[in-house]
């Protein structure tokens, strides 16, 4: 299997060993990491491996400027948080964070440094139109609206019929995206979740600042088959190379609590996310030395697909996932990626139903109307 | 880069361009003819950088696809992001790609800087590096002459840091130059013009979103100072209205905080360290909205008040 360019793993796994290296070479990897999604992590964590502002002239600047990127989208979590509790204080409801917001919120070791541009959450299904009006009342606005299009037509519809979350919502006076989620796989896929379970299993936070206070996370094995279902199941894999990382943190965090694992393996199975499971744990090990346990690794095995689907995916996945420096060749990666391109909405919808969806997006694009 | 066009030419053709802008060092790539010789002609005067120097900016210009290149050809530029706002031009404004792409990148890329979208001229108090340069930065509405004042001061002994992004150090509060060339616009291009002759001028890109659109370029000692700081003493916000015998208001306190606040384009983005460099700024530098009816008027109230905040 092709592993990830060199250098960019070094930077992932092992910053404090990135020593020595030549003006060129830094300049090729810091774009590979910003081009990843992981340079303000990049930049803590040479900053914590000491000497960071000592390794090359003007490399610096650039690292501070990923650093306070990182920071700043921390901050604005979490005033976000705080301000989506401030419209439901007086609800008995329970809001499950999901992503970005769940890992700071339960101190998941990759939120250092990941930017989120969204907050997510998930609410009971009965419960999503009091929501969705509630947000509306207290300054929240249809995100397509805010962009001065109508609101409603096909791509409302198209969400609110067959998808696991309501249409984005933005704040009118912060310009900030929250999508709410009734479930974490849209209802039309090979796949889905049941989200009376995840609610049920939802853990609360625990944590001494206010603004996370009364919030619920996923329970970890949960967590983790949403960051998985993200990448593998629902997402297109190409530019997904962050949600590996996440997921890599994942590992390491949560694998040691006892019968974490066990736990995982059998979630997976009740919940039908093995085959997304198992392409996770093959690829963050793979690619990212995540300590995925040996007998976990046996245990996803028969999750697999057939041998000629997983000898393409092991060709596609990694061209995919590895982010190609501007000034070189990239033409393996552009295949790989429309080919996953192409399984990820095999995967979401009937045949029939991505036909017809297909041809509508196409139809629209001829006329020359601008397509999700 | 001026004495080796061909050398240029064929490593901007292999996507190894490497000059300096300022603080940054940006690597460039186009193979389109029309562009190699519009960057060369503007850019013509900027050092390039070594082997051994850190490339902070990369971008790639080129045609969108094979067909068009030649046929109704159309331009874009790729800085490698998943989320950039570039969009295709003509083959004829590539370089307003090329400029876009860079400001693009520097304005959304350099949270190590405390950034205002102003113009930015310095006056050396000596020739001493240890002698430090004050600094005039100039903000407001785009239209309001920003970059007519910004050009006048450039080309009358001042040195020119910036007409798009000042650039701040949030310790020491030292600007640091990005001189860059300045982009007229349809009316002020005259006026331009015949002040400073032709030959400073890049050719007219007609019918752009903007109108005319010429480039000045860069005067050559702004260039060789391009590393050397300076000390922001004086905040003015022009306004250009036709007939005016001139006008100053000075801003204090609050509002002149939120004047500069409102300047700056990333310190939501930066959050305290931009809170606190702006209210130090605000007890040491002094604000005016300067209203004048000539460019004269403006450069010459601009150094009466720079004489009057020494």
């Amino acid at each position: 299997m092709k592993g990830l360019p060199a250098d960019l793993k070094t930077l992932i796994v092992s910053p404090q060993s990135a020593k020595g290296w030549s003006a060129e070479r830094w300049s090729r990897a810091v774009y590979l990491a910003q081009s990843g999604g992981v340079l303000s992590r990049v930049a803590i964590d040479l900053a914590a491996a000491g000497g960071r502002a000592e390794l090359i002239p003007g490399l610096e600047g650039s690292l501070l400027s990923a650093e306070r990127n990182g920071a700043q989208s921390q901050v604005r979590l979490s005033w976000e948080m705080d301000r989506i509790k401030r419209v439901f204080w007086d609800r008995d409801l329970k809001i499950v964070l999901l992503k970005g917001a769940a890992y700071l919120a339960a101190g998941i070791p990759c939120t250092r440094g990941r930017l989120s541009s969204d907050i997510d959450i998930l609410v009971a299904k009965d419960e999503l139109a009091n929501v969705e009006q509630a947000l509306l009342d207290a300054g929240w606005m249809s995100a397509k609206e805010k962009q001065g299009e109508e609101s409603g037509g096909y791509d409302d519809e198209y969400y609110r019929r067959w998808m696991h979350e309501i249409p984005p919502l933005v704040n009118n006076e912060r310009n900030t995206v929250i999508d709410v989620h009734h479930t974490i796989l849209p209802p039309t896929g090979r796949v889905t979740a049941d989200a009376v379970e995840l609610l049920g299993q939802a853990v609360p936070v625990e944590s001494e600042l206010r603004e996370r206070q009364g919030y619920y996370v996923l329970c970890d094995a949960d967590m983790f088959l949403h960051s998985v279902v993200h990448l593998f199941q629902d997402g297109e894999i190409r530019g997904g190379l962050r949600d590996l990382v996440d997921q890599t943190e994942m590992i390491g965090h949560f694998g040691e609590r006892a019968d974490f694992w066990d736990r995982l393996i059998a979630r997976a199975e009740v919940m039908g996310l093995g085959r997304p499971l198992f392409y996770s744990l093959r690829y963050a090990s793979a690619l990212l030395d995540a300590p995925v346990p040996d007998s976990a690794l046996k245990a996803s095995q028969r999750f697999g697909p057939p041998l000629p689907v997983r000898l393409l995916m092991d060709m596609l996945v990694p061209r995919a996932l590895a982010p190609v420096y501007l000034f070189e060749s990239n033409h393996g990666a552009d295949i790989a990626g429309e080919l996953l391109y192409i399984r990820s909405h095999w995967l979401r919808m009937p045949p029939l139903m991505l036909a017809r969806h297909l041809a509508i997006k196409a139809w629209r694009r001829i006329g020359g109307e601008k397509t999700a | 880069m001026q004495e080796n066009r061909a050398q240029v030419t064929r490593d901007l053709n292999r996507g190894k361009l490497k000059f300096k802008v300022g603080p940054f060092v940006a690597r460039i790539g186009t193979s389109y003819p029309l562009l190699q010789r519009d960057f060369l002609d503007i850019y013509g005067g900027y050092p390039l950088a070594g082997p051994d120097e850190f490339a902070h900016f990369n971008l790639k210009v080129d045609p969108v696809s094979l067909l068009r290149r030649w046929f109704k050809p159309k331009v874009i530029a790729d800085g490698g992001f998943i989320a950039s706002p570039f969009v295709p031009l003509p083959g004829d404004l590539s370089i307003l790609a090329l400029e876009m792409g860079l400001n693009w990148q520097v304005g959304t890329k350099s949270d190590q800087y405390l950034i205002y979208h102003s113009g930015v001229v310095a006056r050396d108090t000596g020739p001493d590096e240890g002698q430090p340069s004050r600094a005039v930065l100039m903000a407001g509405e785009s239209g309001a002459g920003k970059s007519t004042l910004t050009a006048g001061l450039a080309y009358s002994g001042w040195r020119l840091f910036s007409d798009e992004f000042a650039l701040m150090d949030t310790d020491d509060l030292l600007l640091y130059p990005y001189p860059r060339p300045i982009s007229l616009k349809n009316q002020s291009i005259n006026v331009m013009v015949e002040r400073l002759g032709e030959e400073v001028f890049s050719r007219p890109f007609l019918n752009t979103i903007k109108g005319t659109i010429r480039y000045l370029k860069v005067p050559a000692e702004s260039l060789r100072q391009g590393h050397r700081p300076a000390q922001l003493d004086l905040v003015v916000f022009p306004n250009y209205v036709e007939g005016s015998p001139g006008h100053i208001e000075e801003f204090v306190g609050a509002e002149a905080f939120a004047m500069l606040r409102g300047a700056s384009v990333n310190s939501d983005r930066l959050g305290r360290p931009a809170f606190d460099a702006i209210s130090e700024l605000v007890g040491r530098c002094r604000f005016y909205g300067l209203q004048y009816g000539s460019l004269d008027m403006a450069i010459k109230m601009v150094e009466d008040l720079m004489e009057e905040t020494r």
